[in-house]
């Protein structure tokens, strides 16, 4: 038996030299690292604002501006988060966390972007081998600043494996103070920030109150890239595009009915033409609240258009006050109101505030008295185009007794789509109605086109055209 | 030293006696290092079909035996030594009695073990392709050409008739451990016991087994039973850089000790930071123990338990664009972790397996042996799950959404290559610039980033602490019951009767489990592209739920997640077989009948396919399979053979190929059913003192295959609504026919009694033979299959991938007295293909997302398109030496191996991608300028490689 005892032994030398080898190998079991942090070692003196950057653009006429020897860092605070997929392979970044005064969109091709710099992640943008850029409106100087790669007229992403080397975290994080702003009263230094618009809520076109259904952020029929939500004002009934992605995470949660307010970054839509908001989070709307619907009339019943009870295409005529019976009037105090247009040999009435210089514009133009007592089922229609549109400003209403003062009148809202148009040109008249009005009464019924702008920001361009009245006569 | 005297194969014996009345030969067989007798060695007089084994005392008689008279072969062989070959002159009435024969170690079992380790080690990623690990199966094999084919081969994945390991039965003391799962033996159970592997009995093709019915690429049946193992133990270490880098083993055989007892021990450690592949880990160790008793003079009763737990580091295929940028050895899937290398895909077994076996000799002519075996633990690989949510309900409406998810963080991800940055036909400076930035980055670095994905979570801290990113393993846990008793009888001098009852029964959990949240608190149980589904009706939240009866859980480590299913499957097969054996022929045939039952059991209710479609017991699937064959020699002259075998068999399909997509519902693919495979070969064996050969002509048909893939595909046409064709979708290819034909040879020459040379090769066409019905499912349509056309995937005439059809040997042995040899091989392999994609062959080729053809279709651009990758030719050298010495009564022993000497660079294997996969979008990728996006994704072989080892015996 020795021979095995030997044996066994040599088996327990060799089974030592086992145990001993098996450390040779990672197990795995692996501790989560510690993340000491370390702000980011850069000489204050080579920080500059982010305001700075945007000058460049600026100062370079708005064209591509790059960065180079500058050995410059801009300080910024992260308000964007993809992490609901709402942005994608952009970064939007103000100058302060609280009253920014300037934005910029970091493009940047890396996905996802929330895992690294999250909201209210103060970074330094290295700005050597960047370019400052902006989004294209035509022609026009307004501008949406970028910042990425120079790549013609526009910007290209930051090359992922650069991201991090120009786009660097500081430990710090910041609450973000969104900036109160009403839809009205947008400008360019609010674009790529993040704001916050009180007492808003989505408009009525989303809902179907009786039987209880909404649609969706971004998971509609017709809904390609981006879903465009329209939000208005319960103040002013001013509206706003609230645009989500159809990528995003959200884009089937359904809108909330209610009213109150939502945080998001502003910024421009794709061609740069209008001002839209991107949420960041469904999260950041707070419309809890009572909807804030006007009074539409609400007439029932059928309609006809038999019979014509009242019409008018403002052909042969130059001026409205050659027109009898019409009331034309501005009751701001400003020289903004209606006139007689013509395009292509037709004629219409016409209104904007651009150019006017009038902050605060309120323009009606009301036609004469209606007899709606010798007739039933009646119906209104119109024509009207919208252009260089920036914003909803034009409203339609109904009165039975018009006091000679449309501020002093009680007016009810027509339930009508006034029609949207593209910013830079014409939209074309688009048909109006027919809104049943067939529980209006009375001999005098007026009906009053209430224009309310703001210049430079609500200045969007009407046509009003062929305004008829018609219905079945007794 | 001693030195033995050396037979030399000229040697004539002459008869010593002459006084029996008898004609016989006797003679010991003794082993020439320890001068021990060698139990159970064959003793065969060649071409004479008479066979006989040694006794315990090496002694071996043929006093029972009609001996063929005149110039006769003795041929002595035993696992794990060189054979010899003596010719003799038997006389009539005469013993001729040859004394002592001496047996030397085959060094070439050293290397035998390398073969399978290059093999069943370098299991490929099983997501990605098959693995192939046959030459395990034919490392025991004597004959030139498969061993060629173990040893050589091997390392360029070729398959002899270019069968996969499916095709063969892994036996080990009679009870089959092929996975019911993929049919397919899983070596890593085993893996690390070399040395009680040596005994085995490897049968070709489908030539008698006296085991089982055996597959199309035969039978190997490994004997590990306690009392066959030679005395002695053997403690050895060897070195490579292949997968592991060190390997150390020891164990102790009893042989026969007192009450008939014996016992074996063996326990090896394999271990290594990365192989060839970089980041590869390897952490292995390996138990075994036999013990035997020998209760009476009939009975005796073995138990033999192993146990081989073992981790590994995976790689995956690669396009060409990273090859070029990196290199062979380049691995995506690791990345330094607290300066650690870290592999996010790390495979893991621990499947012990155990059994009882009872051998009876019921008579000198009728054994029995009866086996039970018992296997269960589990099968596991990790990945990164990038699908990590919060759940978010909307205060205002109280709507639910799952933010977050983040994008494949694989560093081979199609978006950080150049050629995404570059995929525009006229790409602008900065399109330039980018894709300069990532090559250089991803020459640099191109690693896996584990401290982004830790970030990531942490960041998620404020956010309630769920997991953006984690480690989720795709884990199997078998539980397997085997038993079955295997008859042998020698009714007559001339026939012998097999007969096996079998059964099997499988219980088998599949799931996904949660390993490593990354510093995360827990993982949303959600499935995050359940928000991309905009094909059908119904809330993402209900959709979303991996398991309807828990929705919107949290899971943390150790839980399950995704998917959980049970599959039981029970096996009941009778297999019968006759041989009947003559002078100058043999003949065999068999049959056998079998029944295969398979029943998925959802243990999730999945959010897609709720309620009767996922949860709860499924269809039964119930196969009957039959299987003929037959199959003799003759023997023309002692020179001249010629063999033929022939079967015709079913096999029940797979669990794999037999659902559509296991993991989510009990959907069956349609049109399952049995497999058909005919198997017919004829070979011509030729033997003389100096050489010996053989060249085989064979054939291996198929019918009424099924196949299930899975992929990301953005091009399907005839999705619902008009989408735009984008699906994770699941690939369903059923009557798939194939047929494989060729031929192979092996022949070796003893020129001189130190040096042999021998040539081997196989020149084979291996080619799909049907149109196969194709059909695609997903989550995105859960109510919908969807198929194209025709219906079919123009596979016909494509070849079968898997391998090199063409390989062909040149080399030679120089075996030194003085105990060291040398041998060298040139190994020539041409004719690899390319796995075709089945869709990009189906009519969804030709048509836009609206189901029209594309008006700019053109056949001939289409053909060229569509033409599956030949790989190129390449010659590998392998080297080949070692050397012997014995110091008292230790035997020491060296050798060594270099592979592919001269560092040639090639594929072994690779697949098309089936992303874009129409003419339009499949034409615009190949012909990009900067190369394509989604490109054939690549396996290569090894670059120069070696294995050294050194080994003590006592």
């Amino acid at each position: 038996m020795k021979t095995i005892k030997i044996n066994l032994t040599l088996l327990l030398v060799l089974f030592t030299l086992g145990m001993i080898t098996t450390s040779c190998v990672e197990d795995d079991d692996y501790n989560s690292p510690d993340f000491l942090e370390t702000p980011p070692d850069i000489d204050q003196n080579d920080v500059v604002d982010l305001s700075s950057v945007y000058a460049e653009l600026v100062q370079n006429e708005y064209e591509n501006f790059t960065f180079e020897e500058t050995g410059n860092y801009a300080v910024a605070y992260v308000v964007s988060s993809d992490e609901g997929g709402n942005f994608f392979k952009e970064l939007v970044v103000q100058d302060k966390p609280e009253d920014p005064t300037i934005g910029i969109a970091i493009q940047a091709d890396l996905n996802p972007l929330f895992t690294r710099y999250d909201f209210g992640r103060k970074v330094y943008i290295k700005l050597d081998g960047l370019t400052i850029s902006q989004r294209r409106d035509g022609d026009s100087e307004f501008s949406e600043p970028r910042l990425g790669i120079d790549d013609g007229d526009d910007v290209a992403r930051i090359p992922e494996s650069f991201v991090e080397e120009h786009v660097i975290r500081d430990i710090v994080v910041e609450d973000i103070v969104p900036t109160v702003l009403s839809i009205t009263d947008l400008s360019e230094e609010n674009v790529n920030t993040y704001i916050q618009f009180e007492n808003v809520q989505y408009s009525r076109q989303y809902f179907d109150f009786t039987n209880d259904e909404a649609a969706t952020y971004a998971a509609e029929d017709g809904d390609d890239f981006d879903g465009e939500r329209i939000v208005e004002s319960c103040d002013t009934g001013a509206e706003i595009i609230l645009s989500t992605s159809t990528f995003s995470d959200f884009k089937g949660l359904r809108l909330p009915s209610g009213s109150g307010s939502i945080n998001a970054v502003l910024t421009r839509d794709f061609f740069g033409e209008f001002y839209t908001v991107y949420l960041n989070s469904p999260g950041n709307v707070d419309m809890t609240g009572e909807r804030c619907d006007p009074d539409f009339f609400n007439c029932e019943g059928p309609t006809s258009s038999t019979d014509e009870i009242f019409n008018e295409d403002f052909e042969g005529v130059n001026n409205l006050s050659q027109l009898t019976g019409w009331v034309n009037v501005n009751v701001t105090g400003g020289d903004t109101d209606y006139f007689i247009g013509n395009f292509s040999n037709n004629n219409y009435a016409q209104v904007s505030g651009f150019n006017s210089d009038e902050s605060e514009i309120e323009a009606w133009l009301i036609t004469p008295e209606m007899n709606l007592d010798a007739s039933s089922q009646e119906q209104f229609t119109a024509k009207i185009e919208a252009a260089y549109d920036n914003g909803k400003s034009l409203s339609v209403f109904i009165t039975e007794a018009y006091t000679g003062d449309p501020t002093t009148t009680e007016w009810n809202e027509l339930d009508l789509d006034v029609p949207t148009g593209p910013a830079n040109s014409f939209g074309g008249l688009q048909n109006v109605g027919p809104v049943n009005i067939s529980c209006v009464e009375g001999q005098a019924v007026r009906i009053g086109f209430r224009y309310r702008g703001s210049d430079p920001s609500s200045t969007t361009r009407y046509h009003v055209d062929d305004v008829n009245v018609s219905g079945l006569l007794d | 030293m001693k030195k033995h005297f050396i037979f030399s194969v000229f040697f004539m014996f002459f008869s010593v006696a002459l006084f029996a009345q008898q004609t016989n030969v006797t003679g010991k067989i003794i082993e020439s290092d320890t001068e021990e007798a060698i139990p159970n060695a064959i003793i065969s007089i060649e071409d004479s079909g008479i066979e006989i084994r040694t006794n315990a005392n090496g002694e071996f008689s043929f006093a029972e035996t009609d001996l063929p008279l005149g110039e006769q072969m003795l041929r002595v062989a035993m696992s794990g030594y060189e054979t010899k070959r003596y010719p003799i002159i038997i006389n009539e009435g005469e013993v001729l009695d040859l004394g002592e024969l001496y047996l030397e170690v085959d060094y070439s079992e050293e290397n035998r073990q390398i073969g399978v380790i290059s093999l069943s080690e370098d299991e490929l990623d099983g997501d990605d392709a098959t693995s192939f690990n046959i030459s395990g199966l034919l490392s025991s094999s004597q004959d030139t050409y498969l061993r060629a084919a173990a040893f050589d081969f091997s390392a360029a994945f070729f398959n002899p008739r270019g069968l996969d390991n499916a095709n063969g039965k892994v036996l080990i003391n009679g009870i089959e451990l092929n996975k019911q799962a993929t049919g397919r033996p899983n070596w890593a159970n085993w893996g690390g016991l070399n040395d009680v592997q040596r005994n085995r009995v490897f049968t070709k093709s489908t030539e008698a087994s006296d085991y089982n019915f055996g597959g199309v690429a035969g039978t190997s049946n490994i004997i590990m039973r306690a009392s066959k193992y030679r005395k002695g133990g053997r403690v050895s270490y060897a070195s490579s850089n292949r997968s592991y880098q060190g390997r150390i083993m020891g164990g102790y055989n009893s042989g026969a000790l007192d009450g008939g007892w014996s016992y074996s021990v063996l326990m090896s450690r394999r271990f290594g930071e990365e192989g060839f592949r970089d980041g590869t880990l390897y952490d292995a160790n390996s138990f075994f123990l036999a013990v035997e008793k020998q209760i009476s003079e009939n009975h005796s009763l073995n138990f033999t338990g192993f146990y081989a737990p073992n981790r590994r580091g995976m790689g995956t295929a690669v396009t060409q664009e990273v090859v070029d940028m990196k290199d062979i050895a380049y691995n995506p899937n690791w990345g330094y972790f607290d300066g650690e290398m870290r592999n996010s895909r790390i495979r893991k077994t621990e499947e012990p397996v155990f059994m009882l076996n009872h051998y009876w000799d019921i008579s000198d002519k009728v054994s029995l042996n009866t086996n039970a075996g018992y296997q269960f633990g589990f099968f596991s690989t990790t990945r990164v799950d990038n699908g990590g949510t919060r759940l978010f309900i909307d205060p205002n409406t109280g709507d639910q959404a799952y933010l977050g998810g983040a994008r494949n963080p694989s560093p081979i991800y199609y978006q950080n290559l150049p050629s995404y940055n570059l995929q525009s036909p006229n790409p602008t400076p900065a399109d330039y610039q980018a894709a300069y930035v990532s090559a250089q980055e991803f020459r640099n670095d191109g690693q896996f980033d584990w401290n982004s994905l830790y970030l990531a979570n942490q960041l998620n801290q404020n956010r309630g602490g769920n997991s953006t990113y984690a480690i989720q393993s795709d884990r199997v846990e078998d539980k397997q019951f085997m038993a079955n008793t295997i008859l042998n009888a020698k009714i007559s001098d001339n026939i012998t009767i097999n007969g096996r009852l079998n059964y099997r029964k499988l219980e088998s959990e599949n799931f996904a489990q949660m390993e490593d949240l990354l510093g995360g608190q827990g993982f949303l149980d959600v499935d995050f592209f359940a928000e991309e589904t905009d094909l059908i009706t119904g809330l993402s939240e209900d959709l979303a739920q991996s398991d309807r009866n828990n929705p919107n859980r949290i899971v943390t480590e150790g839980d399950r997640y995704k998917y959980n299913y049970r599959m039981d499957a029970e096996v009941y097969d009778a297999f019968g077989q006759a041989q009947f054996q003559y002078s100058n022929f043999d003949l065999y045939v068999g049959g056998n009948f079998g029944k295969t039952k398979y029943q998925r059991t959802g243990l999730f209710d999945n959010g897609f396919f709720p309620g009767e479609r996922s949860f709860g017991e499924g269809e039964e699937l119930d196969f009957t399979t039959l299987g003929a064959k037959f199959g003799g020699t003759y023997r023309i002259t002692g020179r001249h053979v010629l063999g033929l075998n022939a079967a015709y068999m079913q096999n029940a399909p797979t669990i794999r190929n037999s659902y559509n997509n296991a993991r989510q519902n009990h959907d069956v693919v349609d049109g399952l059913t049995e497999v058909k495979v005919q198997s017919a070969d004829f070979t011509y064996n030729y033997k003389s003192p100096i050489v010996s050969g053989r060249i085989t002509g064979f054939y291996t048909g198929f019918q009424d295959e099924t196949n299930v893939g899975f992929y990301y595909t953005e091009d399907l046409t005839g999705l619902p609504g008009g989408n735009l064709g984008n699906a994770f979708v699941q690939e369903i290819m059923s009557g798939i026919d194939r047929k494989h034909y060729g031929v192979e040879f092996g022949v070796e020459a003893q020129v001189l009694s130190t040096l042999k040379l021998k040539a081997a090769g196989s020149f084979g066409h291996y080619v799909y033979d049907s149109n196969p019905d194709l059909y695609v499912t997903s989550q995105a349509f859960p109510n919908q299959k969807i198929s194209f056309g025709d219906g079919k995937t123009d596979m016909k005439n494509l070849r079968v991938p898997g391998g090199p059809e063409r390989v062909f040997q040149l080399g030679f042995e120089y075996r030194d007295p003085e105990y060291w040899n040398f041998g060298l091989t040139a190994n020539h392999f041409s004719n690899a293909f390319i796995s075709p994609s089945g869709i990009l062959r189906s009519d969804n080729f030709a048509l836009d997302n609206d189901g029209i053809a594309f008006p700019e279709y053109d056949p001939e651009v289409a053909k060229d398109i569509l033409k599956q990758e030949k790989f190129d030719d390449y010659l590998l050298f392998n080297l080949i030496g070692g050397k012997s010495w014995k110091v008292d009564d230790y035997f020491i022993g060296f050798f060594a191996v270099i592979n592919n000497v001269l560092d040639q660079e090639y594929k072994t294997g690779g697949f098309e991608q089936s992303r874009r996969t129409n003419f339009r979008t499949r034409a615009e990728d190949l012909n990009r300028d900067n190369g394509p996006l989604f490109g054939n994704r690549y396996f290569f072989g090894y670059g120069t490689s070696y294995y050294i080892s050194a080994y003590v015996r006592f």
